[in-house]
């Protein structure tokens, strides 16, 4: 037997930080978490699984539109058209939002129950799925210790939503610790919520799928779910399943050789082919490009984000037309020259330095500059601060980390002058 | 840090070229060069040689960039370094030798400094000082700009803060606006949100919209049912007064039946038949009686009617006969003309045979005498020839006669040509002669050569000067002494070298000398220190005063106040010494320092007096091989020139000699060819010419005249040969022509023999006569065609005619037998035409008449037909007149009427009756209150058009309804619009992110100008101040600053008190100022770093005479404490630098 075991689906939640551009490949983009959807559902059916389990957060919590879940209930059509059932697990999210109540979904999909562990027999096959969907979001009570005994002579699945312990990335919610779900003898735990690929523990199998579509800088690398083959006895196998549509790819470039901003833009022509050639599978990514290293161009660099950002787009259309996207470029390298070897010069510039020593401690020039940028923070919508870690220290009037590092990249600016 | 010596090995255009830059207390070297002439190659190549020569080097255009290759001798301190610089990325650096030195071999030399570094700070040109001008006055209300970009040497400051500052805004600003990149996405995210807003379903509206449905679908139910009944309701009062006048109608006439009782059933049509066959029997009664009188009219007239038989049998005859009447009508006057025109050809016949001289005769005579055609032919042919024949013979003879008088022109012509012979001597000697070509330029080219080598050669041994040698071979300079020279020359360099360096030290030593005995000066005069010294010596004074009043040298009483004194002094030394131990050291440190440069000034002395004793054996070891060169006064350092001048002596003097030979070669060769022509010119006999182009000219002459003679003569025998044999053939052909003619005369006779002409008959008159014989031809011809064709062939049709109506009057008129045959026609054609007449007429009375009889018959047979008719119907009414059919008819037509108008108003009561049948309608209608029916209808449609009115309602509000439901169908719009969301709000995140960075480096930038500006100022603009106060000769005193302005600014202050702001300035004043901050910025960098050379590429293009001093001076004062080395392409700056260094100062000229 065959099935598939997917979480975190967040369906119809939006990629985040890919500002848009003249040319960018945006409309391709814009349902992405759908698409990978559909094309778990299409996976599903094409490679005749015996039944899906989604384990969790199926939904974003805060998502409205019931449209969505009239999608899902549309994708869940299909999969009834095809004899597939499916077993849904409310997670975190899930509780959260209106449309896990209402929605009235077709017959080949069971949800487990709120109130206590329920458990779904599928009799010819002989495989017995327990488990618990969360009530509310904020569900902190250890969930798995009330899952019912396993079957025997039954394949025996858990399917839960929850952190684990010690997984400080995710919220801790239905804590349990991976000995409680070994103990519970069952032959697989599903597991949702955290966001990438973990093979927890392979006897028995613990497994998070991952999400099936990687949605902003943070969940990098290839999102799907698993497809896992059985017998009555046990797992067999566990294989990934790329749904995603769109990859998300931190791409690093050294530029500690090159000397100006032409030479640096020729080493990230040169990462962009390579990273080209080793994702041959062509699906579209979404890159932020990180220009490190000790370098004599970063003085030119300095505040040329945008034209950067616009070379970096031309050649990513001439390399790879609509394929890829590029989210951000960031200028992360250092001066070439450290701060001795310009004190040393003993010039104007090296005078300048001293005196930019100086102004992080300059507090009525720090009290000007904290209340211009704050005409701009105050202006601007809340969730802005969450992209902008810059808001923060401004609105709190600590700017001087803002102005420690801003100085050595002027210095660098000044001394490529001409 | 100095550059002793730069080579340019492979380098731009120079190729082994070395520039030596020695050592002076002024270290200022002027290489002065034309444009082309290398400055900006030397100032590239000062900085490759020390930085590197750079990857994309411009300089490859001679040597191929890999080959590219520098050298060059720097020293810091007491250290050197002679090295090679390559085009390389690393490792490209090179000891003299030719081994590799590390990368970082020149880091004693240069220190930290890199090339950008090197050439902001201590190269300067003219487009920079320009520039750096133009920029003071952009940024003339910034003193901080000023200073920093001053001594920074950059020149675009405030580009760099205005693009920073522009960057910002188009990030972001309080003011909205569309392009600004923030306010771009903002109005994206505003568009997205109400997108979002738009396109999101809540659960709620869900339910809320789904509910609306159900409710609005019962509704319409509802009504449906009401709606039905009620047009249930008005469909059954409709049909009632529908019905009602239907079910009264059938009602009567069922009555009516009734009332008649039995009826005999006759035919629905036995009324019409009966009358229609009452009509028909008596009109046909009338026509039958008129048909039968018109038939006995008609045989009255066609029995008076006689037809003329025989006429009608003859008609084609007749008709004939009369058109033949209409032809032969004209025959008879016609006949008459054509007689008289036979009687014309006639006369003209006789008037023909008159001209030929016959006597008069018939017809039959004339045709005897006539001679026949092909005698006529034979003569005429003879007569057409003779002229040919005659033209032909004359021709022959003229041309014949024509080519003998040219045979004997021709032979005249030969005999008149001279006889001339050209010797072959003559022909050799011109041959020789051309091939010396245009010998008098040759001549003068050679003599021009032979005058420029003398005056090189002359010009080379001046440049050798005073120390000229010995010039002939082998004239080399002995290898070995050459090879000593230049050791010598090397040793001397350095020493003079090595002396600059330490006559520097010495300078430098010496200076800090006197600023320590300056300080030493000063601290004493502040801190008034007492040294061990004091206190001793004051100590000694005491003691001695005491000794000599101890002694009794002195008395006690007038000692002991001077004792006293002293014991105060020293315990006073020695209570200030104490108090002030801290400052008496220091003091006491700097007497040390003093001593100890003091010593090292000593020590430099002493190595100098042992370099001048160097010099002076170098000198005297010069002098000795000198004076063996055989140029006892030759300076070593005029060596090197002294020896290339001497080289291009030789080679000179070897040119010389070369092209005075060659000269030599050129005269003698025209000297025998001359020799040779005169010769045979002589032997040819003409009279002989002085020079050599006469001669060649006279030789090319006789040569010419010889060969045009000789062809001349072969071209006459040629022709007299052709001439002779062409009049031979002329002859021939004159006799033939001849003999043609006679035959011609013979075969004439016998023609007009045969033709019975005169003997004597002329070609001429012989034509006249052949013309006279063919007009009588012509005219026998024509009586023959109208006697025959014409005359003969209408006397036969009148012939034919007149037989033809005898014949026919014979037949049928005999009386007619007498007449005229043309009456005869005329009349029997009138009798045809009746005869015809009358037969027409007959025909078509027997036609009418049998007409009639067939209409009489069919009248006959429609009375029959009608009484038929009736027959039937009599027998079926059972009647036995017409009067009782007509009543029977009347009653059945009555029975039939009631019947269908019974079964009419069943049929149209069923109709209408909505499928009931007749019984229930009835029923209904006798049920139903008519009278109510309409009120109760217009009640009905009243209520109807309120519920229909409601159902169009409740359908647009269910309709609208499901549109409301059916837009939550699963459609992505929110989770796009979501989306877009999230791209403005990135697009947001990163113009903030991007403005707060610019934005703080821009304030940042402006912050750090200002507080540069505070710590700077002072101290720059004194320096500044005074450099700028010699440049302008003095127009300006120093520099201040407006402190009262704000922001404060720059000014200069002239002599008298008046401040002269930025922009008052002229532009060679900004100028000015701004080479005057950067020396002072050097200045102040060279006494806190390291110092490198200065680099002064045409700094004074635009300065005059003296101004361009005031400027050397500056740089002269910048030389001694830093290599300085200006570039000029202004030869006239020369003396001005000589004045200002002396002579000792190192100009070098660059080669154009």
């Amino acid at each position: 037997m065959k099935f598939i075991h997917t979480a975190d689906i967040h369906l119809d939640s939006p990629l985040t930080g890919l500002a848009a551009y003249r040319d960018a490949p945006a409309e391709m983009l814009r349902t992405a978490t759908r698409d990978a959807f559909r094309n778990l559902v299409a996976a599903a059916i094409d490679e005749t699984v015996d039944f899906v389990i989604i384990a969790g957060d199926l939904y974003d919590g805060t998502w409205r539109d019931y449209n969505t879940g009239y999608f899902f209930a549309r994708e869940m059509g299909r999969l009834h058209a095809a004899g597939i059932p499916v077993f849904l697990l409310y997670g975190n999210h899930d509780a959260e939002s209106e449309m896990t109540r209402r929605l009235a979904l077709p017959p080949n999909v069971r949800a487990f129950d709120t109130r206590k562990p329920s458990t779904f027999r599928i009799e010819h096959l002989r495989v017995a799925l327990h488990g618990r969907s969360f009530r509310d979001a904020a569900t902190t009570e250890n969930l798995a210790v009330g899952y019912p005994d396993r079957i025997p002579g039954w394949l025996n699945i858990g399917v839960l939503h929850t952190a684990l312990e010690g997984n400080a990335e995710h919220a801790s919610y239905a804590p349990c610790s991976l000995a409680q779900l070994v103990a519970k003898g069952y032959d697989y735990w599903a597991l949702g919520h955290v966001h990438d690929y973990a093979e927890v523990c392979r006897e028995p199998w613990v497994v998070y799928p991952g999400n099936t579509q990687g949605r902003h800088i943070r969940e990098t690398g290839a999102r799907g779910a698993v497809l896992v083959s059985a017998t009555e006895t046990g797992i067999v196998a566990v294989e990934r399943l790329f749904t995603d549509v769109l990859r998300w790819h931190r791409l690093t470039v050294d530029l500690a050789t090159a000397s100006n901003l032409d030479a640096a833009v020729h080493a990230i022509a040169g990462r962009l082919q390579a990273l080209l050639d080793e994702t041959a599978d062509g699906k579209p990514l979404a890159l932020r490009v990180v220009l490190q290293g000790r370098s004599t161009a970063h003085g030119e660099l300095f505040g040329k984000e945008a034209r950067l950002r616009a070379e970096t787009l031309a050649l990513a259309a001439a390399l790879a037309g609509e394929r890829i996207w590029i989210e951000k470029v960031r200028i992360e390298t250092t001066p070439a020259h450290d701060r001795e070897t310009i004190r040393a010069r003993a010039d104007a510039i090296a005078d300048l330095q001293a005196l930019l020593d100086e102004a992080p401690g300059d507090r009525e020039f720090l009290d000007s500059l904290t209340t211009e940028l704050r005409q701009l923070v105050d202006r601007a919508p809340h969730e802005l601060a969450a992209c902008v870690p810059e808001f923060a220290a401004i609105r709190s009037g600590d700017v001087s980390p803002l102005v420690a590092a801003v100085a050595p990249g002027l210095i660098a600016y000044l001394m490529k002058t001409e | 840090m100095r550059i002793n010596r730069l080579d340019l090995h492979r380098y731009g255009k120079f190729t082994d070229c070395s520039l030596t830059l020695p050592a002076a207390p002024c270290d200022f070297h002027m290489l002065v060069g034309a444009n082309e002439a290398g400055k900006s190659t030397i100032r590239a190549a000062i900085l490759d040689l020390l930085f590197g020569i750079e990857a994309r080097s411009t300089y490859d255009f001679l040597h191929p960039r890999s080959e590219l290759r520098l050298a060059g001798s720097i020293t810091h301190a007491a250290d050197s370094l002679d090295f090679q610089r390559l085009r390389k990325s690393s490792k490209s650096l090179l000891d003299a030798a030719g081994q590799p030195l590390g990368d970082d071999a020149l880091l004693p030399f240069l220190g930290n400094s890199e090339r950008s570094f090197f050439d902001q700070m201590f190269a300067l040109d003219h487009l920079r000082l320009i520039r750096g001008g133009n920029e003071i006055l952009n940024a003339s209300n910034d003193i901080g700009r000023i200073l920093f970009q001053s001594a920074a040497g950059i020149g675009s400051l405030g580009a760099v803060r205005d693009q920073l500052e522009a960057e910002a805004d188009k990030l972001w600003a309080r003011r909205h606006a569309r392009d600004r990149a923030y306010y771009a996405a903002k109005d994206e995210l505003a568009v997205a949100e109400a997108e979002l807003k738009r396109a999101t379903m809540r659960t709620r509206d869900w339910l809320d919209a789904s509910g609306k449905v159900q409710a609005l679908q019962d509704r319409m139910a509802g009504l449906q049912d009401q709606v039905r009944a009620l047009e249930t309701e008005r469909a059954a009062l409709e049909r009632v007064r529908r019905v009602a006048p239907s079910v009264r109608a059938h009602q009567g006439s069922q009555q009516e039946l009734a009332a008649l009782g039995e009826v005999i059933q006759l035919p629905a049509d036995a009324g019409a038949s009966l009358a229609a066959a009452e009509r028909e029997m008596a009109s046909a009664t009338t026509r039958q009686k008129l048909l039968v009188e018109r038939a006995g009219q008609l045989q009255a007239l066609l029995a008076t009617i006689v037809l003329d038989d025989a006429v009608l049998a003859c008609a084609a005859d007749i008709t004939a006969l009369a058109e033949r009447r209409q032809q032969t009508r004209f025959h008879t006057r016609d006949i008459d003309k054509r007689q008289q025109e036979v009687k014309v050809h006639w006369q003209d016949i006789e008037a023909c045979v008159r001209q030929l001289g016959w006597p008069a005769g018939d017809e039959d005579h004339l045709a005897s005498r006539l001679p026949p055609a092909p005698v006529r032919s034979s003569l005429a042919a003879l007569a057409r020839r003779h002229a040919t024949l005659e033209l032909a013979l004359a021709a022959a003879t003229d041309a014949a006669h024509q080519k003998a008088r040219e045979v004997e022109a021709i032979e005249a012509d030969l005999a008149a040509l001279p006889t001339l012979v050209i010797s072959p001597s003559l022909r050799a000697a011109l041959e020789t002669a051309l091939r010396l070509g245009d010998f008098r330029a040759a001549q003068q080219r050679e003599e021009g050569r032979v005058a420029k080598a003398e005056r090189e050669l002359h010009q080379a041994e001046s440049r050798l000067g005073a120390w000229k040698t010995d010039l002939s071979p082998p004239g080399q300079l002995a290898l070995p002494a050459a090879a000593q020279a230049e050791r010598l020359l090397r040793r001397a360099t350095e020493n003079e070298a090595a002396q600059t360096a330490l006559r520097q030290r010495a300078l430098e030593v010496a200076a800090e000398i006197e600023s320590l005995e300056l300080a030493t000066t000063q601290f004493r005069r502040t801190h008034d220190p007492v040294t061990s010294g004091q206190v001793a010596n004051a100590r000694h004074v005491r003691d001695a005063v005491w000794t000599a009043i101890r002694s009794g040298g002195s008395a006690l009483t007038d000692s002991a106040a001077i004792y006293e004194e002293h014991v105060e002094t020293a315990d006073q030394l020695a209570d200030q010494r104490h108090a002030k131990a801290h400052e008496a050291a220091e003091l006491q440190a700097k007497l040390d320092d003093a001593e100890r440069r003091q010593r090292q000034a000593e020590q430099i002395a002493e190595r100098l007096r042992a370099l001048a004793d160097e010099a002076a054996t170098i000198d005297s070891e010069w002098a000795a091989q000198a004076a063996a060169l055989g140029v006892p006064t030759l300076p070593l350092a005029a060596f090197e020139g002294w020896q290339e001048a001497r080289a291009a002596t030789l080679r000179a003097a070897d040119a010389a000699l070369q092209a005075r030979a060659e000269q030599q070669q050129t005269a003698d060769a025209v000297a025998r060819a001359q020799a040779a022509l005169r010769a045979a010119i002589a032997d040819a006999g003409v009279a002989l010419p002085s020079d050599l182009e006469a001669l060649i000219l006279a030789a090319r002459h006789l040569v010419d005249e010889a060969a045009a003679t000789a062809t001349r003569r072969a071209e006459l025998t040629r022709q007299l040969a052709a001439t002779k044999s062409a009049s031979a053939d002329l002859a021939r052909r004159r006799d033939a022509a001849d003999a043609a003619l006679a035959d011609w005369q013979e075969r004439w006779q016998q023609g007009l023999r045969s033709a019975g002409l005169a003997g004597d008959t002329d070609v001429a008159t012989l034509e006249g006569t052949l013309k006279l014989f063919d007009d009588i031809d012509d005219k026998r011809q024509a009586i023959r065609e109208l006697r025959q064709a014409r005359i003969a062939a209408m006397q036969k049709d009148l012939d034919d005619f007149r037989s033809e109506c005898r014949r026919l009057a014979d037949l049928l008129a005999p009386a007619m037998v007498g007449e005229s045959p043309d009456e005869t026609a005329r009349r029997l054609n009138a009798r045809l035409l009746q005869a015809r007449d009358d037969a027409r007429e007959a025909a078509r009375l027997t036609g009418e008449i049998a007409r009639a009889g067939e209409q009489i018959a069919e009248v006959a047979g429609a009375i029959d037909t009608a009484r038929a008719a009736v027959d039937p119907l009599l027998r079926l009414a059972r009647a036995t007149s017409h009067a009782d059919l007509h009543a029977a008819v009347t009653r059945s037509d009555t029975a039939r009427a009631l019947s269908l108008s019974a079964a009419a108003a069943r049929r149209a009561a069923e109709e209408a009756g909505d499928g009931l049948p007749l019984a229930a309608l009835a029923a209904a209608v006798d049920a139903t209150d008519m009278t109510q029916v309409t009120v109760r209808l217009a009640e009905i449609a009243r209520q109807l058009a309120s519920e229909r009115e409601l159902q169009v309602t409740l359908a647009a509000e269910l309709a609208t309804a499901g549109t409301s439901l059916a837009r939550i169908a699963g459609q992505d719009d929110a989770a796009r619009a979501e989306a877009a969301r999230q791209q403005a709000l990135a697009s947001m995140a990163d113009a903030a992110e991007r403005f707060i960075q610019v934005h703080t480096a821009g304030r940042l930038l402006r912050w750090a100008i200002d507080r540069y500006r505070e710590t700077r100022q002072g101290p720059m603009l004194a320096r500044a101040g005074e450099i700028f106060c010699r440049l302008t000769l003095g127009s300006f005193a120093k520099l201040t600053v407006d402190f009262e302005a704000r922001p404060p600014l720059l000014e200069g202050l002239r002599a008298d008190g008046r401040t002269v702001g930025i922009s008052g300035m002229s532009e060679g004043t900004r100028d000015q100022l701004y080479l005057a901050l950067r020396l002072a910025a050097l200045e102040m960098h060279i006494s806190q770093a390291r110092a490198l050379p200065f680099i002064a590429d045409d700094l004074f293009i635009n300065y005059d005479d003296v101004r361009a001093r005031a400027g050397i001076e500056a740089l002269a004062e910048l030389s001694a404490t830093t290599q300085v080395v200006f570039l000029s392409h202004h030869p006239h700056l020369v003396p001005a630098v000589r004045e200002v260094f002396g002579d000792a100062a190192n100009v070098v000229m660059l080669g154009g």
